[in-house]
């Protein structure tokens, strides 16, 4: 947690996930060159080594695509999102390399400097089947490389998340400069539609991964609670409240985490102040809401996060009438202690103060 | 994620939903007929009327061509595979045997297709001798005598 930056912090965790990664990716780029050797045996390795890191680098991005809304819509996949910068981070090298030897190959054999022959060798705009495909793959990678030195904390915290975020959504431009790159490039000469397909399912899953689960999110935010008394807004019944759990409920601005535990409801914002991860799909451990995304900690009785550490989330006022759960939209400042619900069970009723 | 990110997302998304499919199928129906590769090819220039003479190697066809009346020559490069080296170099050599070291540089094919480049006049129709050099591997890959 945050109470001072530092470099990568190694947890057993990450040390885990990036040998997986590296395993990974040696054992795609061996097979590749091993199946080329065999299938192809006169392609240079040079050729080899610039079609094994392209398909990785491609491969790699779409999962990493794929692990937000996978989230989204099943909480098993949350592990992957834990590291997801990882990837991104590994994504971008094997794409550089693909890059650095590209332009060694193509463009470093003449007086003009490497990157001005880049883009002045073909100024073909105008055609499709001629298109200067490898400038969309220099600006992808661009892009990639500004996410990529950007992915640490430290950046987020000094560019602030508004800024960070924006940075970190040009994934999705940088994601339709490289199907272009491909389909505008190799596909142009090497034009057997298997490759075609397997893009095409590609981009067609990852496009129907992310609008189910958006689509999902924006329907939890369209839910209207229309009971409303003294400013309180009736939301749900105590009872679909697990223990050390939260709901989650979106009212006028952003949505509101109400945790159970103790034989109390709280309720505080659902976005944690790390990254904006979703506090109410964590749970209690050791007292505190722990969001699921990279461990932030915070008291539910005040929203701070226990000291050292200095992070603190609005709350709100929770009551309880009846068995029903009643909750106030209007947010005390960051760290304002209020005291929640408590659950009173008496002859199957339960009754609040607050 | 904060609401306005949650919407901004399902946006961009939707976008894509459009933009991907479009740009792909433009680009599958821009699949040229013949399979060709001009990665780096400088624009083509037509086919010069009089073929003189034509050398048939495997995997490439290479042809010498010429105005009618004799003043402009033209190397027809026809790659009819895709090379094993990815670039390589075609020189000018004063005669068959020479090495690259005083060669003239003629230019660069990449891949499957046609290659056309220009020659200087030659004062004898047969006196072309050419080197095809691989540049990365500094290896000669062949030679093409007219």
């Amino acid at each position: 947690m945050g109470a001072s930056y530092a470099a990568v912090g190694w947890n057993r965790q990450k040390k885990i996930y990036d040998w997986l990664i590296f395993g990974f990716c040696v054992l795609y780029l061996a097979t590749f060159i091993v199946l080329t050797a065999v299938s192809n045996p006169d392609y240079t390795f040079e050729t080899v080594l610039v079609r094994s890191t392209s398909t990785l680098a491609l491969l790699l991005l779409h999962i990493i695509l794929s692990i937000g809304p996978l989230a989204r819509i099943n909480n098993k996949f949350l592990p992957l999102l834990y590291n997801r910068r990882h990837l991104g981070v590994t994504m971008f090298f094997v794409g550089m390399v693909h890059g650095a030897f590209g332009i060694l190959q193509f463009h470093s054999l003449g007086n003009v400097n490497p990157f001005v022959s880049l883009f002045t060798s073909n100024t073909h705009y105008g055609s499709l089947a001629d298109f200067p495909f490898q400038a969309l793959g220099f600006f992808a990678l661009l892009i990639f490389f500004l996410m990529a030195i950007t992915s640490h904390d430290f950046w987020l915290h000094n560019l602030t998340p508004k800024v960070w975020k924006t940075l970190h959504m040009f994934v999705y431009a940088a994601y339709f400069f490289i199907i272009m790159h491909v389909m505008l490039g190799v596909i142009q000469y090497e034009t057997n539609p298997v490759f075609i397909i397997i893009l095409a399912i590609g981009s067609v899953t990852l496009i129907t991964l992310h609008l189910i689960a958006g689509t999902k999110e924006v329907k939890k935010d369209s839910i209207k609670y229309t009971l409303e008394k003294q400013g309180f807004v009736r939301v749900c019944s105590v009872n679909e409240i697990e223990e050390d759990r939260a709901k989650m409920f979106c009212l006028e601005k952003e949505r509101i985490a109400v945790y159970k535990t103790n034989g109390k409801l709280f309720a505080v914002n659902n976005v944690c102040k790390h990254q904006n991860g979703p506090l109410g799909e964590g749970k209690i451990i050791d007292g505190c809401i722990t969001c699921p995304w990279h461990g932030y900690q915070y008291l539910p009785q005040n929203g701070q996060s226990p000291p050292p550490f200095k992070e603190k989330v609005s709350t709100y006022d929770v009551r309880i009438e009846g068995s029903e759960v009643w909750l106030n939209p209007k947010a005390y400042a960051e760290g304002t202690e209020r005291p929640g619900a408590v659950i009173v069970i008496e002859s199957n009723k339960a009754n609040v103060e607050i | 994620m904060i609401k306005a990110l949650r919407k901004k997302h399902l946006q961009v998304w939707t976008l894509l939903a459009i933009l991907l499919p479009v740009g792909i199928i433009a680009a599958a129906i821009a699949l040229p007929e013949q399979q060709y590769d001009k990665l780096l090819q400088p624009a083509s220039t037509g086919a010069l009327p009089v073929l003189v003479k034509i050398n048939e190697m495997a995997g490439y066809t290479v042809s010498l061509r010429s105005s009618q009346d004799k003043t402009s020559w033209q190397l027809e490069w026809n790659n009819k595979s895709t090379l094993t080296s990815p670039s390589a170099l075609i020189y000018q050599v004063d005669k068959s045997g020479d090495d690259i070291s005083n060669a003239l540089l003629i230019g660069r094919i990449d891949g499957k297709g046609v290659f056309r480049f220009g020659l200087r006049n030659s004062a004898n129709d047969a006196a072309y001798h050419f080197v095809l050099y691989d540049i990365i591997h500094h290896r000669q890959i062949n030679t093409v005598d007219f």
